[in-house]
């Protein structure tokens, strides 16, 4: 599992030479977030073996509300993403050692469980106009009434699909394409004025 | 602008789903057996009408599920939705 998260540490927004960047101070902060494990989960949701199999590797219950993120220890979620669909995220420390358990558990039975740790880069966007600064580019409800901390959900902003966690109300994670992300980052940043977006490090 | 209400997630932009035509096209069973007349139709030949249609939208950056939508395609309004294969 090592050697297929070895080219995330390399960051794909290198390029930007954020440390140039840096400084400032807004309503909003943008940064580039620490490179994670991402694994792709597909399984029968109503599959009483299928939940077991997850909740006896994972120590927690599979979530099947919509958006609903469930926490595994202080680092790591999973993440309901579709009717049978789910990401598991970790650290990097963690090293294939969760998903190494899930597939184990999963065994033979209905389930399959994908490493997708190299397609997307986080970007973190905190601050109290961080919900404003994303309503410019996207069609959900931000309202932390529709939308609430701790939860997460697949959507658009600007010019790429999103995996957008909402961490507390004014904080955000959000998984990117890693071949977006750089211009994503641009998008941000450009939107970012209005609300007095700084780079952080 | 559309907004859709996904059985899944949700409503939700227009942009973040991909137009898949009219629903419930059915593919010959024995595509070798089907006559040109009929593999042309189903190919080719789909309603298009003004007023109510059920059509396909592809929920590409929410849960990647297919919808089967009713919409009016001269008001827009949209009826029920349903995933096309819960």
């Amino acid at each position: 599992m090592a050697d297929e998260t070895a080219d995330i540490r390399r960051s794909a927004l290198a390029g930007l030479d954020l440390g140039s960047r840096a400084g400032g101070a807004g309503g909003v902060l943008l940064a580039e977030g620490a490179a994670r494990e991402g694994f792709v989960l597909r399984g029968p949701a109503g599959d009483a073996a299928f939940g077991q199999a997850v909740e006896a590797a994972l120590g927690a219950a599979l979530p099947l509300e919509p958006g609903e993120a469930g926490g595994i220890g202080a680092d790591a979620l999973l993440i309901r993403l579709g009717p049978d669909e789910w990401r598991l995220i970790a650290p990097l420390s963690d090293d294939g050692r969760l998903a190494a358990r899930l597939a184990s558990a999963l065994g033979s039975g209905p389930g399959a469980l994908v490493n997708v740790s190299s397609a997307t880069t986080v970007v973190a966007v905190a601050g109290e106009r961080a919900a404003d600064l994303l309503a410019t580019g996207t069609g959900i409800d931000l309202d932390p009434a529709a939308f609430s901390p701790g939860r997460a959900v697949r959507t658009r902003i600007g010019n790429a699909q999103a995996l957008v966690h909402r961490k507390a109300e004014d904080a955000f994670d959000l998984y990117v394409p890693r071949s977006y992300a750089r211009s994503f980052w641009e998008w941000l940043e450009e939107r970012g004025r209005e609300f007095g977006a700084a780079v952080a490090l | 602008m559309l907004l859709i209400p996904c059985p899944f997630c949700g409503a939700r932009d227009e942009t973040e789903f991909a137009y898949g035509g009219e629903a419930g096209i059915e593919r010959p069973a024995d595509p070798e057996a089907a006559t040109d007349e009929a593999w042309t139709d189903y190919l080719c030949f789909h309603d298009n009408p003004k007023g109510p249609h059920r059509e396909l939208w592809f929920h590409r950056d929410g849960c990647r599920r297919w919808l089967e939508v009713e919409r009016d395609t001269y008001t827009h309004e949209l009826g029920a939705v349903r995933l096309s294969r819960p």
